[in-house]
């Protein structure tokens, strides 16, 4: 192969290691992640400061240890673990230099012309060498929910990220809006269940509290609803979309201690896996809570009565795709208009 | 003005003053102020007609008219009032509100006051049938509710005035104040004589006026004009002293009606019971406003009388005092009827309206378009100004689907776009292009799309009679009247569809207009 340079070592099978390169490799190992010059000297004393850096060395250029250099140019080693030392020791430089972008990237996944135009490789390399990895099993090909027709490579065990997949809403590349509607219906029904009083012509008294963001992803949990795991924003983007439909209105949380979540965490097991970004999250999920409106209830409030409603839109005016073009005298007006006459059908 | 308006005021003065009226306010609203031989000149009827339908106008307070002088002569200038045409229509709802509120024998007064644009007692004993000199027992229930009416302000007494425009009688009295206060006014007299002249026009619109003490000053008419004018010699502070006559005040009306609809809107987004108490709450703070439009909130008040007839249903940790309760919902950030400040609740009633118009609009979008388009247009009203990605994101539906339902609300006028762009150039691809919405903008259209659609169901209605013509004719024949001659099987069929359609279109008619009401009058 053309693209091949240089010494190479048998493909599928990793350069064997000196007694000490072995020894580095397998304190990097021990170590499990990037450490500087100075803390590996820390940790290997069995050799001196240059034999290790020169051991380090010839790590990297086995493909046992991956090279990495902070912002403030600090050289940073991390041991690969073997089963990509294996599947990567039969790279040339250039699918190296490929391979190093793509696992750079991680779950984003990164486009051909960019790693042209990062690595400076040839066109043909680089579509030779993208092919190869391929077809190794080493990368794979997924495309963005957002440029669906755009190519995006990244490493084989890799999962896409949220921003590629569109989270929990898109199934095959496209969004699910019936389940969007389904799961949407269903939280609107638990909070006119836990919101509106059991006397349709009554309030509730001020010190009422309501489900909260973190209450109603507890229950989608508990309930399965749905196989998809949601997370707390999925469940915050769906109360969010409920207000915007005019469904439910948000409240400023009363402080104190709340009846509502006691009720709810007397239960069940609270936040067993709550991560850092849900803790960030928590002034918004459990500052607000959600109360449902009666007019969106419909036969909650037994009344059909409207406020004003559409008069405008009851008659053909209201509807006319050609209302503009309707004039006294025109070829459209009035006394001829056929939705008229059809309304007007008695 | 536009030609809608136009249009529509054509229909308005022709259906209730008859083809020379029309002809003269449709010589006014095309020209603007004119004077008589103007008028006479473009209206191609005969000067005894032209002033006769001038003098029916004035009557019903449809033009004002304002002299210039012109070498030594002093001529009168004519202008169409066009709000004030535009009420025509709306004389029913006048009279149900004073049936409901006073009962029949008031209702009957603001009935012959609508007829005949103004009445005086001399016109009420011939309308009445009286004798020269009726027995005060007689005269009794009318004088009551004449009294109460006025009390209340649905009746004002006629001032000299109404015969002027509002802008007419500002601005003279601008350029007298200026010209009393002497050649170079500096800036703080400048700022003195409109803080007066405010003052001033507040009192002539009949509304209260702060005195400097803290008093409140009480609503008196302006007595002044009356005092040097022997042609309109009256008093304002008897009501039926001689001279005086009595006018319908539509401001006030509006004022009632707006009460309705924010008690209708509050008890159908909380209950009946909030319904009932924002309509006492705003009821008794009904005679304050002289204009409907430029109040923006009530008087600060402590509490509202409960309601009578609606039992006020708490459910939870509720504490003796119900009402309590209920004047705190009204007032919660969501609901946003009330507005608290310490003990007190008032009213921001200019908010109030801003969201029921949003409601109007939702519900148009929603039966125009779909949900989808409603919850856009909202997401637009809640975050401002937004791209369409934002916007794709927000409502949680693909692009494509936030695209066609953005361009759907900009095309009929619910969303507006701003170009942001991001070179020099201003081309597109480098052009943010961010959807808003602007209520006060939507709602002058929605006003014109109002009269387009009054005025086409006007027009649709003089066609169906046009076509039915020789029917009806013949259905008002004196033999026919008289059960001589008789009307077909067929004919009778045709003349029970015409009853109907007629009907159907007029209650359309009356329903667009509680439309206007919202988006123009409150």
């Amino acid at each position: 192969m053309s693209a091949r340079k240089g010494k190479q070592p048998a493909e599928g099978k990793a350069s064997p290691l000196t007694s000490e390169e072995q020894m580095v490799f397998d304190a990097l190992r021990r170590i499990g992640k990037k450490v500087g010059q100075d803390e590996l000297e820390e940790k290997i004393t069995d050799l001196d400061a240059e034999t290790l850096m020169r051991t380090v060395q010839s790590l990297v250029s086995k493909q046992y240890v991956d090279f990495l250099a902070t912002k403030s140019g600090e050289a940073r080693f991390l041991a690969r673990d073997m089963e990509e030392v294996a599947k990567t020791s039969g790279l040339s430089s250039d699918e190296r230099i490929i391979y190093q972008l793509i696992k750079g990237v991680g779950s984003k996944g990164i486009w051909i012309k960019d790693i042209k135009s990062r690595s400076n490789i040839h066109q043909k390399n680089v579509n030779d060498g993208v092919k190869l990895l391929e077809k190794k099993g080493i990368i794979k090909t997924v495309k963005s929910v957002k440029q669906p027709t755009k190519k995006l490579y990244m490493l084989m065990d890799i999962e896409p990220s949220v921003e590629l997949t569109g989270g929990a809403w898109y199934t095959d590349q496209e969004m699910d809006t019936d389940f969007i509607d389904q799961i949407s219906e269903q939280i609107h029904k638990y909070i006119i269940k836990n919101s509106l009083p059991r006397q349709p012509t009554a309030i509730y008294s001020s010190t009422q509290t309501y489900p909260t963001a973190r209450s109603i992803h507890n229950f989608i949990r508990k309930s399965r609803i749905t196989t998809v795991d949601l997370s707390l924003g999925d469940v915050q983007s769906l109360l969010d979309r409920l207000e915007f439909d005019g469904k439910v209105v948000k409240q400023m949380k009363i402080g104190g201690a709340s009846t509502f979540i006691d009720r709810m965490e007397t239960d069940e097991d609270e936040d067993e896996d709550e991560d850092e970004d849900e803790v960030v999250m928590d002034l918004e999920s459990e500052g607000w809570m959600y109360r449902a409106l009666r007019e969106a209830s419909g036969t909650m409030s037994g009344r059909e009565e409207r406020v004003v409603g559409n008069e405008w839109t009851q008659m053909p005016c209201g509807k006319c795709p050609v209302f503009q073009f309707c004039t006294e005298d025109g070829p459209v007006n009035p006394a001829n208009c056929e939705y008229f006459k059809k309304w007007l059908e008695i | 003005m536009s030609k809608n308006t136009a249009r529509l005021c054509g229909y308005l003065l022709a259906e209730h003053f008859g083809n020379f009226v029309e002809k003269v306010g449709l010589v006014l609203l095309n020209r603007g102020r004119s004077s008589l031989r103007e008028i006479d000149q473009k209206a191609k009827i005969s000067l005894r007609l032209v002033r006769e339908s001038l003098f029916v106008l004035l009557q019903h307070n449809l033009v004002t008219f304002w002299e210039h002088t012109e070498g030594s002569r002093l001529v009168p200038y004519y202008q169409l009032e066009v709000q004030n045409v535009l009420m025509l229509d709306r004389y029913p709802t006048y009279i149900k509100v004073v049936m409901d509120q006073y009962g029949e024998e008031a209702a009957d007064i603001v009935a012959e006051t609508l007829r005949q644009g103004r009445i005086n007692m001399e016109h009420i004993k011939q309308w009445k049938g009286w004798s020269d000199n009726p027995k005060e027992a007689e005269m009794y229930p009318v004088k009551q509710a004449i009294s109460e009416l006025i009390d209340n302000r649905f009746m004002t007494i006629v001032s000299f005035l109404d015969a002027h425009s509002r802008n007419d009688r500002h601005m003279a009295d601008t350029k007298e104040a200026f010209a009393k206060a002497g050649l170079n006014p500096n800036a703080s007299d400048k700022k003195k004589i409109n803080i007066q002249l405010a003052d001033k026009w507040q009192e002539e619109d009949g509304d209260y006026v702060e005195a400097q003490t803290g008093e409140k000053r009480k609503r008196a008419m302006v007595v002044k004009d009356f005092e040097g004018n022997k042609r309109h010699a009256g008093d304002a502070n008897d009501v039926f002293a001689a001279g005086n006559s009595y006018r319908v005040n539509f401001e006030r009306f509006h004022i009632y009606l707006r009460t309705d609809d924010v008690a209708k809107f509050a008890a159908q987004r909380i209950n009946p019971a909030a319904g009932a108490i924002m309509k006492n709450f705003l009821r008794r703070a009904e005679d304050r406003p002289a204009l409907c439009k430029t109040q923006t909130e009530t008087e600060f008040v402590r509490s509202v009388k409960p309601p009578d007839d609606v039992e006020l249903l708490v459910e939870g940790d509720a504490g003796a005092n119900r009402l309590l309760e209920y004047m705190e919902w009204l007032a919660d950030g969501s609901e946003g009827f009330l507005k608290k400040k310490g003990e007190l609740y008032c009213c921001p009633i200019r908010d109030v309206v801003t969201r029921l118009k949003q409601q109007v609009i939702e519900s148009i979008i929603v039966e125009r378009f779909s949900e989808d388009h409603k919850r856009i247009w909202r997401i637009l009203l809640m975050k401002e100004k937004l791209d369409e990605k934002q916007v794709a994101k927000f409502a949680m539906v693909p692009i494509k689907e936030a695209r066609r339902c953005l361009f759907d609300l900009h095309n009929a006028g619910f969303a507006f776009i701003q170009d942001v762009p991001r070179t020099a150039d201003h081309a597109t691809t480098k052009t943010f292009f961010l959807f808003y919405i602007c209520i006060r903008t939507t709602s002058h259209q929605l006003v014109e799309s109002g009269y387009r659609t009054l005025a086409n169901l006007k027009q649709r209605r003089a066609k169906e009679i046009f076509a039915r013509k020789l029917l009806l004719e013949k259905s008002e024949r004196t033999d026919v009247v008289d059960g001589e001659g008789s009307l077909s099987v067929g004919e009778l069929r045709q003349l029970d569809i015409l009853g109907e359609v007629i009907k159907r279109l007029r209650s359309s008619e009356m329903r667009m207009d509680r439309m206007m009401l919202i988006f123009r009058d409150y």
